[in-house]
């Protein structure tokens, strides 16, 4: 695809690194490998991986001095992703060892508390916000009713009063519980699902958040 | 809502997928990177890839096999067979499954679960199992090891509520009894996982039809594993999420 920009991954450790670089490649975009802060300055726009626990997210990223950056990063209005992991920890608290996150976006994340299995997996529908003003960029060429691959125990539940419903972009229901899906504000993205793995929809909602450009 | 799954399952020997009867008789079925992308491309929900010899060769899985699917196939790849250690398992991630199936070895080395969920999260984890009936048990099933050929001294129901808590996202049932028959899942033995399992089951072993499928999803089957039914070529995942939706299943029917 055609981006003037250059494109950067965050290589802090998270497991889906090498998934999100071929899914960007995929897309006819070489991303640069970032791994080390001072490495923020090369790029215009920042994917932000991330699987397993919010915890050792955080962890690994105080570890790497990358949480001053990042915020940083995030403030200078370039277009970063959070993806999974990545977008929980673009939170303020997550529940997962009571972690302190990175607070870019006005959300906590709290564990399933459902009958249904745990981890939520599969493929869901999302519900998108129609009056979010990043809606038509994010949700360009895809169904309304897209599934996308989720893997996830711990989520930004929608009903509750801290997580501020002008940030999502999108939710999802699973048994009597609803989520964010997607968040977003301005430059700031999340999605809760692996969109590096959900196939042709998925790599779309990725070619959608290398495309946006703030109007 | 949350779709159940259909997953075709690749059994790797020599580098080729094949496909046996009950774990033996093995048949060719084609090449593993172009079988993934076709199933990957045509609705498949995940791509599972089981290395049926690596185990008892005690090799490690086809790294470079993963690479090459991962690099064309968007959607969750499970690798099996092979994986010995925390070293194999990670390598498999970064060669770009999501999961690994953890089968022979778990028994042997349990801290392995425990290893692979703390670092890589529990959904990365899926044990899987080799059940044949065995009435001495008090599930009614005994857990086989190395492609079902070894019997261990675990009855299934146990076995499950030991590993479970070590780190298991998911939990994967093959019935050897009903392996490549194509008669039905073994659906007494899905009943008894749901009462006892809060994490999702695929069930694997058996389906010869849609309706199977049907019948499994219906009884709490969160995925199916499907292999003869799809390789033989005489029906397509399309075609079975078809038969799902008819049923009022819900499945992925946009890719």
């Amino acid at each position: 695809m055609n981006t003037l920009k250059t494109v950067g991954i965050l290589n802090y450790g998270a497991g889906n690194f090498g998934s999100v670089k071929r899914a960007v490649q995929s897309l006819g975009v070489s991303p640069i490998e970032i791994s080390e802060p001072a490495e923020l300055e090369f790029i215009e726009r920042l994917i932000f991986p991330g699987v397993g626990s919010a915890h050792q997210a955080m962890s690994e990223l105080n570890k790497r001095g990358f949480v001053g950056p990042l915020r940083e990063f995030a403030r200078s209005g370039k277009p970063l992703l959070g993806i999974c992991v990545g977008m929980q920890v673009l939170g303020d608290w997550s529940e997962e060892g009571n972690t302190t996150c990175l607070g870019l976006l006005p959300f906590r994340v709290e564990k399933f508390n459902c009958k249904e299995p745990i981890p939520h997996m599969g493929w869901n529908s999302i519900s998108w916000n129609q009056n979010h003003p990043n809606f038509s960029a994010a949700s360009h060429q895809l169904a309304a009713d897209a599934n996308f691959y989720f893997v996830h125990s711990y989520a930004a539940f929608a009903n509750e009063a801290e997580n501020s419903p002008q940030h999502i972009l999108g939710t999802t229901d699973y048994g009597a519980k609803r989520f964010c899906a997607l968040v977003s504000q301005g430059n700031i993205w999340g999605a809760q699902c692996h969109i590096e793995k959900s196939g042709r929809v998925g790599l779309q909602l990725i070619e959608n958040f290398l495309r946006w450009e703030r109007s | 809502m949350l779709k159940k799954r259909i997953i075709p399952c690749l059994d790797i020997r020599d580098g080729r997928v094949t496909k046996g009867i009950e774990f033996k008789n093995n048949i060719d079925v084609g090449d593993p990177v172009l079988l993934s992308c076709h199933y990957s491309d045509h609705g498949a929900d995940e791509i599972v890839i089981y290395d049926i010899t690596a185990s008892s060769e005690n090799r490690p899985p086809d790294f470079l096999t993963i690479e090459a699917i991962a690099a064309k196939s968007f959607v969750p790849i499970c690798i099996g067979g092979g994986i010995r250690d925390f070293s194999d398992a990670s390598r498999c991630i970064a060669s770009g499954a999501e999961k690994v199936s953890l089968n022979s070895i778990a028994p042997r080395k349990p801290e392995l679960i425990s290893e692979i969920a703390n670092h890589f999260g529990v959904q990365a984890v899926v044990l899987s199992l080799d059940v044949l009936i065995d009435e001495s048990c008090p599930s009614g099933y005994r857990l086989f090891v190395q492609g079902g050929r070894t019997a261990t001294h675990w009855d299934m129901l146990s076995w499950i509520e030991f590993a479970l808590p070590l780190g298991v996202g998911e939990i994967c049932v093959n019935s050897i009894n009903q392996d490549g028959k194509r008669s039905g899942y073994d659906i007494s033995l899905l009943k008894k996982l749901k009462v006892h399992v809060n994490v999702p089951v695929i069930m694997s072993g058996g389906a010869g039809t849609a309706l199977h499928i049907v019948e499994a999803f219906k009884e709490g089957a969160d995925a199916a594993l499907v292999a003869s039914i799809v390789h033989s070529g005489e029906t397509t995942i399309r075609e079975l999420k078809s038969r799902c939706a008819d049923a009022e299943i819900p499945v992925r029917l946009d890719w």
